[in-house]
């Protein structure tokens, strides 16, 4: 016996568009924050989307790996590992990216040649900014080696280095500045990292290209109206832009999956 | 005297001073000691139990947690009396706080440390320190105690209230009812309440006290009534003497009262006197029969007369002879009826000169009722009746011209006309309005408009008799009343008259100016006798001769009426349109040449009237003529911005919306107001709004314009001058004002190709425009042709058919849409 079903289209209401967002916060947060944005874009473009969700961000890359989301936002990083699958669509243009490195005020430290061996602090191994960019430069434009140890949170990495547990610190400057200022007082910066571009808006190389296009303008003309730009803060996005694949390239070259450690 | 009641309350005291003695110092410190080895142990246990926390934190070197672990377990058990906690490493290196902990400033007593181990796997890591005051633990246990001792005295109290209750029902209050009557008895009064008789020893004490006062009181009242009937005797001689001792009083004081009466008058005397002669009021006094009997220093200021002079004789040696005989004795009347009279006067001075005063005359009546004197109080009111003219001056005659203004007009047209009807004469009203009176003050300025309106004056009351009244209406405009019309075309040559005066070339500040006016002319009765008429016909009967065309003549005609009563329909109509939403606007784009797209859209109304679609032309000069330009003005800029805002919304932010601006609109000094309350109210930013004015409305007034276009444009509204090139402007004027973009009229653009001259005023235009750095559009651009020439001067926007023509705002939305990539 043979039944025949004829599929809904994709896109349409009964068929929607998967979309996988990277869990950097708790999951009904993250509903709360692309949920609005996604009726948007179905408002725009008449297409429907759906939230999938990840329960950790291992998940989350095995998923962008498997090319399972037909749209995913990601961690630069992943867009590196994905870009024969993805297409970047949008992203944040207005910030961009970058780790810092702190040394106790009092450190005899004098250049970062003096870390040679030394024991380093970082929130998480692959913590984008404060270590996999931190790590990868000293190594790869610096060839400077050191011992990291992983405190968890960043709060952590800087207290490590106030109390002299850690010779430094990675971090960033947004984390830097939230600090109270008795640990931010007796603390300096002695390295900043490149600037790489944030988080892409991708999609997979599976869906047409006229679906792709009217999808970024749809995120782009959001971005134009105060309803859209407010709920786009909430991600938070400062200013949305179309996004290459170039713009991912210094992190390639970089050579950063080397300083990846899979959870 | 120690009272009962304190004798025997003294024992019950004792048993409760040796009870409480027990409890404070006996039970009470072994209870505090006890708390103190509770808390110690407590604190003990939860010190442990963060323990193995902290020991995993500190292994991980994840800081941050821990310090947040640390420093919430301290503010929850602050009220505790937590001082602070410090974490060691096992080599005593201080991992928490930062900083050192804070010093301990309770009581030393009160200060216990505890410490535990911090370790994982059997490896000791290092100690956690803790610091407690016990001090806040410990009150809470002597507190309690206080409560024990609290309610001992309470007990103690409550027995010691209630002896003492009982103590003096059945005791003291006897016992003090009896001592109190015993000292009134004493006192001599025997009716005091005793204590009820009880059953007991104190009830027999009182029934015996009872029995001792009633034979006590019966010998008293014997030796009182004797005393009484002494007392009376003495109190009758008393009496006499007293009133004997009054009666002299009262001569005495009645005697004092006259002395001073007299002192009194004496005072008034001399006042009135000095007030008399010092007052610079005038006075004269006469006996009944008119005879002047005193006369004070300011009448002799005033008239010139001295006292000696005038004594004896009668006040109307001052006579002007303004007044007529009917006038005095009307004042005699007066004074006879009421007694007084007063009024203002004209006499003649010693000197023979006459001037005005104010007087009053009262009568002075003698002591049998009849008038005895006369008295005249007056002032010289000369100073008064001059600012009064004055006054009158000013608010009769025109300043400019010196002619009557529109209120003694009035003033003499309504006396003339009922002279008129009794004389059964007729009477014209001419209204003169000048021909081109507003290009004078327009090109040459108000000064020279002036000066031409005084000389159009003097040349009018030189065509006309002396007791014909030429009066200036206001602006340009002069009425003429001619009294006692001549049959056989008098009138006529009259007005003909004035025309060809009118005409005569007029020399203002070196300039040869040709005014000419428009007469109409009505005359009563004939026409009407009603003041509000006859001004009305002859104003209708002026526009009718301004119609026919300038410098002629016209008799006010019944059919005339009519016409105007047309007008006043439209007018209705016009304003019933607004209220029912008639209006509509349709939108013409402006296009840029370089990038094909709509930059602006040009705001035009439509008049929806009985199912016909009127353009502006139709109805717009007729509302510029009555002022419901300003309503429908602000109807149009407010609609215009809404239907913007719904394109900006739309995704168009680069199309800004112009409105036309009339220049009945743009002389209103709020313009600028009411353009910032409109976008306010629409929510509309100002950079999405043009104001479109045009040159002959700039021109017209610069300094006004100046100053409006400067406040439009500090608001941020862009500034476009409209039909440019069909006025005198001043280039140097246009360089001056905040504008933004230069139209160029159509008929310039038209003529393209046809005829060289205007190609040339065109490219002029354009190179002039990119000097000044203003923008040009060129209007009207229809053809093929006129958009290959206006490419090529680098006119960098156009608007016009070959585009599009005005659409409804849904059609001009799509339009946009397809134009410009949302």
């Amino acid at each position: 016996m043979i039944s025949v079903t004829v599929a809904a289209p994709k896109g349409a209401e009964e068929n929607p568009y998967t979309v996988g967002i990277v869990p950097q916060f708790d999951a009904r947060r993250l509903r709360a924050t692309w949920r609005p944005i996604l009726d948007a874009l179905t408002e725009q473009t008449g297409l429907y989307f759906e939230l999938k969700g990840s329960s950790s961000i291992p998940a989350f890359e095995r998923g962008v790996l498997a090319g399972d989301f037909d749209f995913a936002y990601m961690n630069p990083y992943h867009m590196l590992l994905v870009r024969e699958h993805y297409s970047p669509l949008v992203r944040d243009v207005g910030k961009s990216l970058y780790g810092i490195l702190v040394v106790h005020k009092e450190s005899p430290l004098k250049s970062i040649e003096d870390l040679k061996g030394e024991r380093v602090a970082f929130p998480a191994p692959n913590a984008l900014g404060a270590s996999l960019l931190v790590r990868a430069e000293l190594k790869e434009l610096h060839g400077i080696e050191i011992k990291p140890r992983y405190v968890r949170s960043h709060t952590s990495v800087y207290l490590n280095v106030v109390l002299d547990e850690t010779m430094a610190g990675g971090g960033i400057q947004k984390t830097l500045n939230q600090q109270s200022a008795e640990i931010r007082n007796v603390l300096r910066v002695i390295y900043k990292t490149r600037e790489v571009s944030p988080h892409p808006f991708a999609a997979h190389l599976n869906i047409p290209q006229e679906v792709r296009s009217r999808v970024q303008q749809a995120m782009l003309d959001l971005d134009g109206s105060a309803n859209g730009r407010q709920l786009l803060s909430r991600v938070p996005v400062v200013k949305l832009g179309v996004a290459m694949l170039e713009d991912y390239k210094p992190l390639q070259q970089l050579g950063l999956e080397r300083y990846y450690v899979q959870e | 005297m120690i009272r009962l009641r304190t004798k025997l309350l003294l024992p019950i005291i004792v048993v409760y001073v040796i009870f409480t003695a027990i409890i404070h110092f006996v039970l009470g410190p072994d209870m505090i000691g006890q708390k103190r080895l509770d808390i110690t142990e407590r604190e003990t246990e939860v010190l442990k139990s963060l323990a193995p926390g902290v020991a995993s934190m500190l292994a991980a070197g994840d800081l941050g947690a821990l310090y947040y672990a640390i420093d919430t377990q301290l503010s929850q058990n602050r009220d505790d009396g937590w001082w602070s906690i410090e974490l060691f490493t096992r080599d005593g290196k201080r991992i928490y706080p930062l900083r050192a902990a804070r010093e301990f400033t309770g009581s030393t007593e009160n200060k216990v440390t505890i410490e535990a181990k911090v370790e994982q796997e059997g490896n000791i890591l290092g100690a956690l320190v803790l610091t407690t005051d016990v001090g806040p633990g410990l009150d809470k246990a002597s507190e309690r105690i206080d409560m024990l001792e609290w309610i001992a005295m309470a007990l103690f109290g409550l027995l010691v209230a209630v002896a003492a209750f009982l103590q003096n029902i059945w005791v003291s209050r006897p016992l003090d009812g009896l001592t109190r009557a015993a000292t009134e008895m004493a006192e001599g009064d025997f009716y005091a309440k005793l204590p009820p008789f009880r059953p007991d020893e104190i009830g027999q004490l009182t029934r015996a006290f009872e029995l001792m006062r009633h034979n006590l009181l019966y010998d008293t009242k014997k030796r009182e009534r004797a005393e009484a009937d002494l007392r009376q005797a003495h109190d009758s001689l008393e009496q006499h003497v007293q009133g004997r001792t009054r009666e002299l009083e009262i001569a005495n004081r009645k005697l004092n009262d006259e002395i001073v009466d007299h002192q009194k008058a004496r005072e008034r005397l001399r006042l009135t006197a000095t007030v008399f002669d010092n007052t610079s009021e005038a006075i004269i006094i006469t006996d009944k029969n008119s005879k002047i009997v005193d006369v004070n220093h300011a009448f002799s200021k005033i008239t010139g007369y001295e006292k000696p002079e005038v004594m004896g004789k009668n006040p109307n040696i001052q006579q002007s002879g303004r007044h007529d005989k009917a006038f005095y004795q009307a004042m005699w009347e007066s004074i006879q009826a009421t007694g007084h009279w007063k009024g203002e006067i004209w006499d003649k001075r010693k000197n023979g000169k006459i001037y005005p005063k104010w007087l009053t005359i009262n009568t002075v009546l003698g002591e049998d009722g009849e008038p005895a004197n006369y008295v005249g109080i007056f002032s010289d009111i000369s100073d008064v009746k001059a600012a009064e003219q004055k006054l009158e001056k000013l608010a009769y005659y025109d300043v400019l011209t010196g002619c009557p203004n529109r209120y003694l007009f009035k003033e003499r047209l309504t006396h003339e006309l009922s002279i008129a009807k009794r004389t059964h004469e007729q009477l014209a009203l001419l209204f003169i309005d000048l021909d081109r009176f507003k290009d004078v003050n327009d090109t040459l300025g108000h000064k020279a408009g002036d000066e031409l309106l005084q000389l159009v004056a003097r040349r009018l009351i030189s065509c006309v008799r002396e007791e014909d009244t030429v009066a200036r209406m206001g602006g340009d405009e002069f009425t003429i009343i001619i009294n006692r019309i001549q049959a056989g075309g008098a009138l006529d040559r009259i007005a003909q008259n004035m025309l060809d005066c009118l005409q005569e070339p007029v020399h203002i500040e070196g300039h040869e100016v040709f005014v000419g006016g428009s007469i109409g002319i009505t005359i009563c009765p004939d026409d009407s006798d009603d003041f509000e008429t006859l001004v009305k016909y002859a104003d209708m009967a002026m526009y009718r001769a301004k119609e026919k065309g300038r410098g002629l003549f016209e008799y006010f005609h019944s059919d005339m009426n009519i016409a105007v009563e047309q007008r006043v329909d439209l007018e209705a109509n016009l304003r019933r349109g607004l209220i029912e939403n008639e209006f509509e606007l349709h939108y013409q784009p402006k296009i840029s040449i370089g990038g094909g797209r709509i930059v602006g859209m040009e705001a035009l109304v439509r008049w929806n009237h009985n199912g016909e679609l009127l353009p502006p032309k139709d109805f717009i000069p007729f509302c510029e003529e009555n002022g419901f330009i300003v309503p429908l003005g602000n109807w149009v800029l407010k609609q215009a911005c809404q239907d913007a805002k719904r394109w900006i919304e739309k995704g168009h932010a680069g199309v800004r919306v112009a409105v036309n601006v009339s220049a009945v609109q743009f002389e209103q000094d709020d313009l600028a107001d009411i353009v910032s309350s409109v976008l306010e109210e629409v929510g509309l930013a100002p950079q999405y709004l043009e104001v479109e004015v045009t040159e002959s409305v700039v021109m017209g007034n610069v300094e006004h314009a100046g100053e409006m276009l400067g406040r439009l444009s500090d608001m941020g509204v862009t500034i476009s001058i409209d039909d440019f090139g069909v006025g005198y402007s001043s280039l140097s004027y246009l360089k001056r004002l905040p504008i933004d973009t230069i139209k160029i009229d159509k008929t310039f653009i038209q003529d393209i190709g046809s005829g060289a001259n205007d190609s040339a005023i065109v490219s002029a235009i354009v190179s002039m425009a990119h000097d000044l750095s203003m923008n040009v559009l060129a209007e009207g651009v229809e053809t093929e042709e006129q958009l290959a020439f206006l490419t090529m001067k680098l006119c960098p926007e156009i608007q016009g058919y070959i585009f599009s023509s005005p659409l409804p705002i849904t059609k001009a939305i799509q339009l946009m849409q397809k134009q410009t990539p949302a």
